[in-house]
């Protein structure tokens, strides 16, 4: 059986259903093909106890401010999408004192001079409205420009950089840990700004000093999606839908189809063929990628520098805890806002962690705080924000992702060490945030479960090693992601072939990026009409 | 926003169902779904490990071969939807080991019978080929099409044979039903289970729903995939034809002014006016007392407000398994069967196991209906290849001795009991074939689903008073409202629940005939012989 469609995108994550769906509202018929029964990738929010929801990946837009071209181009609050502000994103240290995120940034500062007057002046100053303005404009020159726009955004973005007041301060290149050590007085206030940092994805060793600032700016205005981020998918799928496009799930491709180096189509896992008339999008990482297009297809140095992409050392579980009561964190004693933050890391003490934690995960090592306890990103609250997320009068904790060293790297013995330890792992996730509250108690839980790397990638078989980034932005950044010769969403040398996934730029994370800046790329080869 | 043409409240099966045909029809629908998730009882979840689809509501379905959906929407769910027909349709096990099967194939089922006793087997082939007529002749016109009054159905009734023996059993108990018919012990306790397990009770006197249970429990699909497929695909319908859905959308309060319903108020506070209907598929006493209010309703409501839930729900198990579960019996029909039936051996053991329920105990052995997915449709372990998927549902109370926050803490003892029952009747199940098992209480499915009130799976208990013409009373059973533009669909109105399709496929059509759109569908084949044969 054999079906035709102008376009064929591979894989219904973030980016396959964005570029879907332009695609399909520029008047092409498109095909999305899925490998799971559910469409929506990291955009995951599963009634794991019945009532209670949690979203087990993305949860918080940090891209929000700046207000992505596709909200607009593809009228998502038409289609159903609401947004809610959230405050928070910050740290509780070990001593059970916080830094975190205010909507205003006077009562930011007030809780950062807690912990230095100085560093309390100098964020004020880097956060002043112009500063911020434009780190705006800098993020959008690299999150929303396509390569035929700009031949370097990132030397644009610097260009912009030079003229905020963190430029001189924080330069390109040094890291983002000598750069927090150099200007900031407090270990509390570097390890916040910090962790801000390597939550989008950065790694301690990289030069990434110069990110420090706008990257923290872009945490002042994040949104939560109303009913769980999975109500992005739905959306993003109800305009391909509604614009005459199909989204066809549990039937992933197995081969992208090639005649005279230009792709023309996939074999889908149930045999069917499907013809595609002008291009092939595929979603996923560069090596699966590959198996689609068949080692055969592509010169050996691509082959090389597919198997040598590297991916991040860290990666991440997720916990999902349902409770009767919503217990006090122990930093509610240093200040009471604590308790209706979210985003709060656990088990980040100062600076030195960060490395610790680095090695630790390249040695394929669980990391340990000081006192033993896991490392766990972003416990929140969420249904204090979004109250569908659990029955009136229940909590649920939604997200708290635990970071663990990518599995793949780390070998098969790991592998079956988490399999076998999946009720211990939990255990000690929950003694972990236990520890930081005052009250929580073990009748408090209906149900917790844990999700382990191996679980993301097995429900997102991009994710190798559990690593939600696609592949560490160290020397994979900008229009080198994966590597040069795939590196503006075209699959060298194949014709007709695009690459829209988180191996691309900008990386991993729900951006409303890659797949746009894809569409883009598409629009300008094919001469597209339409958005 | 731009106002709607139709407002369709709730996105489960009737929902989605009436969305479809009212999208394809021209009309501008929006379907508004209080969860994150459409689908509501066709729902699907990774609740234990990732990678394995669990199917928390439906599961099988009943009435592929007959609901008009399937064959008007044909084209648009033949490329996701494929259902998948065991051949062994329920198999039950003794604990001696013999087992007695129920094919998809009569001739069959009467051999697995007549091991059992010779006469049952000829009762059987009798009642076999008497219920298909009844359910093809009347049951099935009736159940897609809207309710006639009781005396004036009798009198149609009465005018052929076939009417008169479907009459015959109406006011019976399926107790009684399979007392009168069958001599052997597990011969009744099979036929009692198919008679009652959509939740209804052994001595409840409703004996016109028999034929259609015997019937169609030869007659299970799966779906491909997992039941959600259904609900997915469903809902491409609808926005395929114009239509939107929206998620998290919880409706407060159904805008009525002089008599006219004209919208709708979000509890998130968004007001959203419908042009020309509002169809409500939640429960009857949230329609029509929180979301409209008594006093803006000028209707005798004292069956909504003595509205009675189910007085039983289901408690079930969820479970990976490395291997499908393989029965201590004399047969391999249980290991192969869609459902299979294990820890009663008669028809008594079945009715103390429900009465102990009836009671608000939850059963030190509970009867368990047992189903693996996976030995036909591999897909749903899409990420954990080779695994398997288990269900064992098993009778429960709502309230647990008296309280429902009880079942909180108790679950994972329900869990061990019925646990312990699937390990007595087979040789492979233990700790290393069982990976993970998750529990579901009846107090989970209400906080799942709160159009289940109680763990009320069908809106509402099948009782006489709330049945037929009468459900959800005699005012609204014809889907129409006495408020205008006001129309009700849902599983608590006739022909009622356990994924019918009957509400949201008659209300459509009350729907379209009152706006005067014409019907892009034709009637029924089953709907014109019935009106040839006086039926209708």
């Amino acid at each position: 059986m054999t079906a035709e469609f102008d376009a064929v995108v591979v894989g219904a994550g973030h980016n396959g259903l964005i570029l879907g769906a332009y695609l399909a509202k520029s008047g092409l018929s498109v095909l999305v093909c899925e490998n799971r029964w559910e469409v929506g990738g990291s955009m995951d929010t599963r009634e794991l106890f019945p009532g209670f929801k949690f979203n087990l990946h993305a949860t918080y837009n940090v891209v929000h401010g700046l207000n992505p071209p596709v909200y607009r181009d593809l009228e998502l609050e038409k289609f159903g999408l609401r947004w809610k502000p959230c405050i928070g994103w910050g740290v509780v240290f070990g001593d059970n004192r916080a830094l975190f995120y205010y909507p205003e940034l006077k009562h930011t500062l007030k809780l950062v001079e807690r912990f230095s007057q100085n560093d309390a002046r100098l964020i004020e100053r880097l956060f002043s409205k112009e500063n911020i303005e434009k780190y705006y404009q800098l993020a959008r020159t690299l999150f929303y420009t396509a390569p035929h726009e700009l031949e370097n955004p990132a030397s644009e973005a610097g260009r912009i950089y030079k003229t905020t007041e963190g430029y001189e301060r924080f330069p390109f290149d040094s890291t983002m840990m000598e750069a927090a050590e150099e200007n900031f007085e407090s270990p509390e206030v570097q390890t916040w700004l910090m962790r801000i940092v390597e939550a989008s994805m950065m790694e301690p060793s990289e030069s990434s000093a110069w990110t420090l600032m706008w990257i923290n700016s872009l945490y002042l205005n994040l949104g939560i999606a109303v009913g769980g981020t999975h109500s992005i998918a739905h959306v993003l799928a109800r305009v391909i839908q509604y614009y005459g496009g199909m989204i066809i799930e549990r039937d992933p491709a197995v081969e992208i189809l090639i005649e005279n180096e230009r792709a023309v189509g996939v074999r889908l896992k149930s045999g069917k063929t499907v013809r595609a008339r002008k291009l092939v999008a595929s979603n996923l990482n560069p090596s699966l990628t590959l198996e689609l297009i068949g080692e055969e297809n592509v010169p050996s140095e691509i082959v090389k520098k597919v198997k040598n992409y590297r991916y991040r050392y860290t990666s991440h579980g997720s916990i999902a805890i349902a409770l009767k009561r919503k217990p006090s964190w122990k930093a509610s004693e240093f200040t009471q806002d604590v308790n209706s933050a979210m985003g709060l890391s656990i088990g980040w003490e100062s600076p030195e962690n960060f490395v610790r934690m680095y090695e630790a995960h390249r040695k394929g090592e669980i990391y340990k705080d000081d006192n033993g306890f896991m490392a766990i990103e972003a416990v929140s609250f969420l249904n204090e924000v979004e109250p569908t997320l659990a029955p009136p009068g229940y909590h649920v904790i939604t997200p708290a992702w635990p970071y663990f060293p990518n599995t793949r790297y780390a070998g098969e013995k790991f592998i079956e060490y988490m399999e076998n330890n999946r009720q211990e792992l939990l255990e000690w996730a929950i003694e972990s945030i236990m520890d930081k509250m005052q009250d929580m108690k073990r009748d408090d839980i209906i149900g917790a479960t844990i999700y382990l790397p191996t679980d993301v990638e097995k429900k997102n078989p991009n994710m190798y090693g559990g690593d939600i980034n696609v592949g560490t932005f160290e020397g994979q950044s900008m229009w080198h992601r994966p590597f040069p010769e795939w590196g503006k969403y075209r699959a060298y040398p194949v014709e007709n072939l695009y690459l829209c996934g988180p191996s691309s730029h900008s990386g991993g994370g729900i951006k409303f990026s890659n797949g746009y800046l894809c569409y883009k790329t598409i629009k300008h080869d094919l001469g597209l009409g339409g958005v | 926003m731009n106002s709607p043409d139709v407002i369709i409240i709730g996105g489960g099966p009737n929902g989605l169902t009436s969305g479809a045909y009212l999208a394809k029809a021209g009309l501008d629908v929006l379907l508004l779904e209080s969860r994150h998730e459409i689908g509501g009882g066709l729902a699907g979840e990774e609740v234990t490990t990732t990678g394995l689809i669990h199917n928390p509501h439906a599961l099988y379905f009943l009435l592929v071969d007959y609901a008009p959906p399937y064959f008007d929407f044909n084209q648009e769910l033949a490329p996701f939807i494929k259902h998948i027909y065991p051949e062994v349709q329920i198999s039950m096990v003794r604990s001696d080991g013999k087992s007695l099967t129920l094919f998809s194939d009569p001739e069959k089922t009467a051999k697995s019978i007549e091991k059992f006793s010779r006469s049952d087997s000829e009762t059987y082939r009798k009642m076999y080929g008497e219920y298909l007529k009844i359910v093809e002749d009347i049951i099935i016109p009736y159940t897609f099409a809207p309710p006639i009054p009781p005396v004036e159905q009798m009198d149609l009734l009465s005018k052929t044979e076939t009417g008169q023996n479907f009459t015959e059993i109406t006011e019976m108990t399926p107790r009684e039903i399979v007392e009168e018919n069958f001599e052997d012990e597990l011969v009744k306790a099979l036929f009692l289970y198919v008679g009652t397990h959509p939740i209804l009770r052994y001595d409840e006197p409703l004996g016109y729903l028999f034929p259609l249970y015997f019937i169609v429990s030869h007659r299970m699909r799966i779906v491909e995939g997992g039941t959600h497929r259904l609900a997915s695909a469903l809902a491409k319908i609808i926005i395929r034809n114009g239509g939107m859905i929206h998620e998290a959308s919880e409706v407060a309060e159904i805008i009525v002014e002089d008599g006219v319903a004209k919208g709708v108020r979000l509890k998130d506070g968004r007001k959203i006016m419908a042009k020309k209907a509002i169809l409500s598929t939640v429960d009857p006493p949230q329609t029509f007392l929180k979301l409209i209010g008594e006093d803006k309703i000028d209707m005798d409501l004292s069956n909504i407000k003595n509205w009675e839930w189910e007085e039983f729900s289901f408690f079930s198990v969820h479970a990976d398994l490395t291997e499908p579960p393989v029965y201590r019996s004399d047969s391999s029909d249980p290991n192969r069967a869609l459902i299979t039936l294990i820890g009663y051996d008669s028809s008594e053991e079945y009715i103390t196991e429900m009465d102990a329920v009836l009671q608000g105990k939850f059963p030190e052995r509970p009867a368990c209906e047992v189903t693996c997915p996976t030995v036909f449709d591999p897909t749903q372990a899409y990420g954990q290849p080779g695994m398997h998927t288990l269900r064992i549902t098993s009778y429960a109370p709502f309230e647990l001795d008296g309280d429902a926050e009880k079942w909180d803490t108790f679950k994972n003892e329900a869990m061990d009991r019925c646990l312990s029952v699937l390990k007595d009747y087979t040789e492979n199940m233990n700790q290393d074939s069982i990976r993970y098992s998750y529990p579901q209480s009846p107090l989970d499915i209400e906080r799942r689903i709160p159009s289940m009130v109680k763990g009320s799976i069908k809106h509402g208990a099948y009782i006489p008073f709330q049945m037929g013409y009468m459900r959800p009373n005699t005012e609204c059973s014809g889907y129409r409202t006495p408020i205008k533009n006001l129309y009700v669909g849902g599983a608590g109105v006739y022909p009622g629940g356990w994924v019918s399709f009957g509400p949201g496929y008659n209300s459509a059509n009350a729907i379209l005939e009152d706006l005067g759109v014409e019907k892009w569908f034709s009637e029924p084949e089953f709907i014109k012989r019935a009106k040839e044969n006086g039926y209708l």
